[in-house]
């Protein structure tokens, strides 16, 4: 049983932070053990969840001030309908990219054999496809939750192959720790999950990664720091030093020199443990590099009005959430909050709130507040472009449409 | 509060000596423990296999995820779910927890003599719960109504070039006629209007 890990604790102001023991939970990890939460003055107790759901739940019950979330999962906790709303909000992106789609060794080489363009998700989401009508009935794949990332990457992918695409698969819940004896078990044939699950998947030679969570949506944002709204409201300074103290966790994460020592960090029992040793026989180690994980690099951290709306239309395709519009998505997402603290650690952010998501294919420049500032490129598979507030700091929340469209063809920037 | 019902539980416990403890407790009151599992291992078939009233599975258990989505995979009624926790907490936490959404919420651990409660608990807040998830899926099916009936309606402005209102009239009372709702009596009308190029009055009779 996975129980709650208190760790140590000093004296200074107390905060709860929930963690599901992943790879992409380092930030909140580093910043505990290099001292970062104690030079903002935060005596931060790190709690370890089995679950994405007991984590949830912990938050909403007071237990957890908040904590380390998949990106849609804010937004699914303050605008549910289908239960009490508990207004979350989001001053930072912890870390973007690092899920795999991950297919079984035999599968895998069922698609090999088909002669598919392996590096095109449209061609392989078409053959598999077909992989199933041939047999005749439903392959299984699983997800790790339906209000997560991987689940809209997955069913995104699948939905390229065309609109009956998802009657040729049945897509199961399985958590990420069970993913790897779902394989095994046969009880699987696929599944989207985060790292280090592809890679551990791959190392015991149950499966082969056919695509990044990065071919379905470009740096897509995976994990953020949610923390409670009333939290929020009532500690406005220690949020700001609670973004500082992750951003500078961040910063050190996205530098290679350092993974040696995170690697020794995250290996400890209280955090991911040892299932990560095996990693050391693996070639890629930590970070896989078909999966583009990065913490920190081309304005990682900022919490981008647009991606949140994009996430929350699929949320809304999939009868997850009702209808979403402007003024929602900013009571969660706060570019505000995460600007204040940047600035107040000379960190440059982009002066608007959103962009065209899907427009870009390469890194490029936007107007920070004391120069150009780098922004990962964000396009989306299917060449769809998804626009929000038109690019226009300007305009206010009741004025804003949102619109989703598929171009023509998107040039680079 | 008593359970009008003995529910058959699925018990999903760790912890094999609390989890023969809440099993006892439970058998006391009169409730079934058709099966008693360590993990969620196989969860999914042996819902479907037991059709269980109630699953009751520890708050901190990894296997809580599987649990919660297994209603995106099976249509029939979700489970309960009583969560336990060994964590303190005090009344207004398990306030909050019910209120939440969560069945019941337990803090340090179970006592077999509080399973009562917490059982009528979680099945008052089900029974809430299921209310609204009727009331939501009620607001839903009439939008989809409303919808479907629009569509018949523009479809049969085209091919009888009629007005609105004739439309709607045309609708309603072939509807009557069959003593069918409109909504249903509208899909009808789509159906057979795309078929053809050239719909007729006659055809909307006929769609019944």
């Amino acid at each position: 049983m996975v129980r709650p890990t208190p760790l140590h604790k000093h004296p200074g102001f107390n905060v709860r932070l929930g963690f599901v023991p992943l790879l992409d939970s380092a930030p909140l990890i580093v910043a505990r053990e290099l001292g970062l939460f104690d030079a903002e003055g935060l005596d931060v107790e790190l709690v370890r969840e089995g679950s994405w759901a007991s984590l949830r739940d912990k938050v909403s019950f007071g237990l957890l001030d908040g904590g380390h979330m998949l990106a849609p999962m804010p937004l699914s906790m303050s605008l549910a309908t289908d239960r009490p709303k508990v207004p979350v909000v989001v001053g930072m992106v912890l870390s973007r990219n690092g899920n795999g789609i991950t297919l079984s060794a035999r599968l895998h080489h069922e698609l090999i054999h088909s002669a598919t363009d392996l590096e095109n998700p449209i061609a392989t989401a078409r053959a598999l496809i077909r992989v199933a009508r041939g047999r005749g009935e439903p392959i299984r794949l699983a997800s790790v939750a339906p209000w997560s990332s991987h689940d809209l990457q997955l069913r995104d992918w699948l939905a390229s192959a065309g609109p009956d695409a998802e009657q040729h698969v049945q897509i199961i819940p399985v958590s990420p720790i069970q993913m790897v004896d779902a394989f095994r078990s046969n009880t699987i044939e696929g599944c989207c999950v985060g790292e280090p699950w592809n890679s551990l998947l791959e190392y015991e030679k149950l499966g082969h990664i056919l695509h990044s969570g990065h071919q379905i949506w470009q740096n897509a944002p995976e994990k953020v720091l949610g923390m409670r709204a009333d939290w929020t409201e009532q500690h406005e300074v220690m949020h700001r030093h609670l973004l500082r103290a992750l951003l500078a966790a961040c910063q050190w994460l996205d530098n290679p020199h350092n993974h040696g020592l995170l690697r020794d960090i995250l290996a400890r029992p209280e955090y991911l443990g040892e299932q990560i040793n095996v990693l050391d026989n693996h070639p890629y180690s930590l970070f896989h590099p078909r999966l583009h994980q990065h913490f920190f690099r081309h304005s990682a951290n900022f919490p981008w009005l647009s991606q949140a709306h994009w996430l929350a239309t699929r949320l809304t395709l999939r009868g997850q959430l009702g209808p979403v519009d402007g003024a929602m998505v900013r009571q969660v997402v706060r570019p505000d909050l995460f600007r204040n603290a940047a600035a107040s650690m000379g960190i440059d952010a982009p002066v608007i709130d959103s962009k065209t998501e899907g427009r870009h294919q390469l890194p490029f420049t936007l107007s920070g507040r004391y120069g150009p500032v780098d922004v990962a490129s964000d396009r989306l598979l299917g060449e769809h472009l998804h626009d929000w507030l038109a690019d226009n700091p300007m305009a206010t929340p009741n004025k804003e449409a949102s619109r989703t469209k598929t171009a023509t063809k998107s040039r680079p920037q | 509060m008593n359970s009008p019902e003995p529910l058959r539980i699925l018990l999903i416990d760790k912890d094999p000596e609390r989890a023969s403890q809440v099993c006892q407790a439970l058998r006391h009151e009169g409730h079934e423990v058709i099966r008693q599992r360590p993990d969620a291992t196989g969860l999914t078939a042996a819902v479907a296999r037991d059709q269980p009233d109630m699953v009751i599975i520890d708050m901190d258990s990894p296997d809580r995820d599987t649990l919660e989505n297994m209603s995106t995979l099976n249509t029939h009624a979700p489970r309960p779910i009583v969560f336990f926790a060994d964590q303190p907490g005090d009344r207004a936490t398990i306030h909050a927890a019910v209120k939440a959404g969560v069945s019941a919420y337990v803090v340090d651990g179970i006592q077999p003599d509080r399973v009562r409660s917490i059982i009528d608990s979680a099945v008052a807040q089900f029974e809430s719960f299921q209310a609204l998830r009727a009331e939501l899926e009620e607001t839903r099916s009439a939008l989809e109504d409303r919808k479907v009936i629009e569509k018949a309606k523009g479809l049969i402005i085209r091919h009888e070039n009629c007005d609105e209102e004739t439309a709607y009239r045309m609708l309603r009372s072939s509807a009557m006629e069959h003593s069918e709702r409109l909504a249903v009596m509208a899909g009808r009308v789509i159906k057979l209007l795309e078929r053809r190029s050239q719909g007729s009055v006659g055809a909307i009779q006929k769609a019944s």
